[in-house]
């Protein structure tokens, strides 16, 4: 069993897994929109939580919503 | 018009290459150098010549896709974002750079508990049907992308790839490995439990018991 550990942390994420997911370069062209949108809280589109799932899966395309959110915070 | 007020349409208008104004070139790269600034401006290794070479080479990309604006936020939001992606490509190649601290809550919007599948980890027979698929169904290299904590940006460095690409395979090997489950069974269906017809010993002995529907 102890060489299944490995897998068992894939399980989640294998779990979680879409038909169809947005790439980086996909979700970046709408990382702006995400964040407009978490910044007014409206509506999400299907197209959003696509977005919003990818970044939930990418540390990367995290980390550059994460650093759209700082630079837009401090100039409001 | 101010520059905070100018509307998509002007922004592009200024930028498309074939009307396109060194003032407005010159005003988007001052609005990313500051926003780049605020976002990284803290980071031990940056400089102000680093932030000006990030600005520079987010003007470019910027110019270079125009055409992937979508125009369903603010052009300087999306012109932002890219610009960050470019910083972050630039920083995450240095060995001590270190992610921002997480502090947007997606939950609400992208991948929520209960639309994931309910795979039981604490069963062993799927334990085993995904090693099965892990073993049968992946190919070395998406067996490695699938157990790999490794950023994708470092997985695309050391395979020569891009960003995109890997994520993509990473996505085909997941979805291959989820397959596989939902073929061998699981998550296993729910079944309907029948309705417990035994009397119950504990249940008070005066109970009426319902009338027998007529035939």
């Amino acid at each position: 069993m102890k060489g299944q550990e490995p897998l068992l942390a894939l399980l989640p994420a294998v779990a979680a897994t879409r038909d169809e997911e947005f790439d980086c370069d996909e979700t970046l062209d709408r990382m702006g929109t995400l964040y407009e949108h978490l910044a007014t809280g409206s509506e999400p589109s299907p197209e959003l939580a696509l977005t919003a799932h990818h970044i939930q899966s990418c540390a990367s395309c995290r980390d550059e919503l994460e650093a759209l959110a700082r630079a837009q915070r401090r100039s409001d | 018009m101010a520059i905070k007020n100018r509307k998509n349409e002007e922004w592009l208008g200024k930028l498309r290459p074939a009307e396109r104004s060194p003032r407005a070139v010159q005003e988007l790269r001052q609005i990313l150098r500051r926003a780049l600034d605020k976002a990284l401006g803290n980071h031990a290794d940056l400089s102000h010549a680093d932030l000006d070479d990030f600005a520079q080479e987010a003007i470019h990309l910027i110019l270079d896709r125009l055409e992937a604006f979508r125009d369903d936020c603010r052009f300087t939001t999306w012109a932002i974002g890219v610009a960050m992606r470019a910083a972050l490509d630039r920083l995450r190649q240095r060995r001590d750079y270190h992610p921002l601290p997480e502090t947007i809550d997606l939950a609400p919007l992208g991948r929520r508990t209960e639309d994931a599948l309910p795979f039981d980890p604490e069963n062993p027979a799927l334990l085993t049907a995904l090693r099965r698929a892990f073993d049968v169904d992946l190919d070395d290299k998406e067996r490695e992308l699938a157990l790999s904590e490794e950023p994708l940006d470092r997985v695309a460095l050391r395979q020569g790839s891009n960003r995109a690409r890997v994520f993509a395979e990473r996505h085909v090997a997941r979805r291959k490995l989820r397959d596989s489950l939902l073929e061998a069974g699981f998550p296993a269906p729910v079944v309907a439990e029948t309705p417990d017809t035994t009397p119950d010993a504990s249940e008070p002995a005066d109970v009426a018991t319902p009338e027998t529907p007529p035939s």
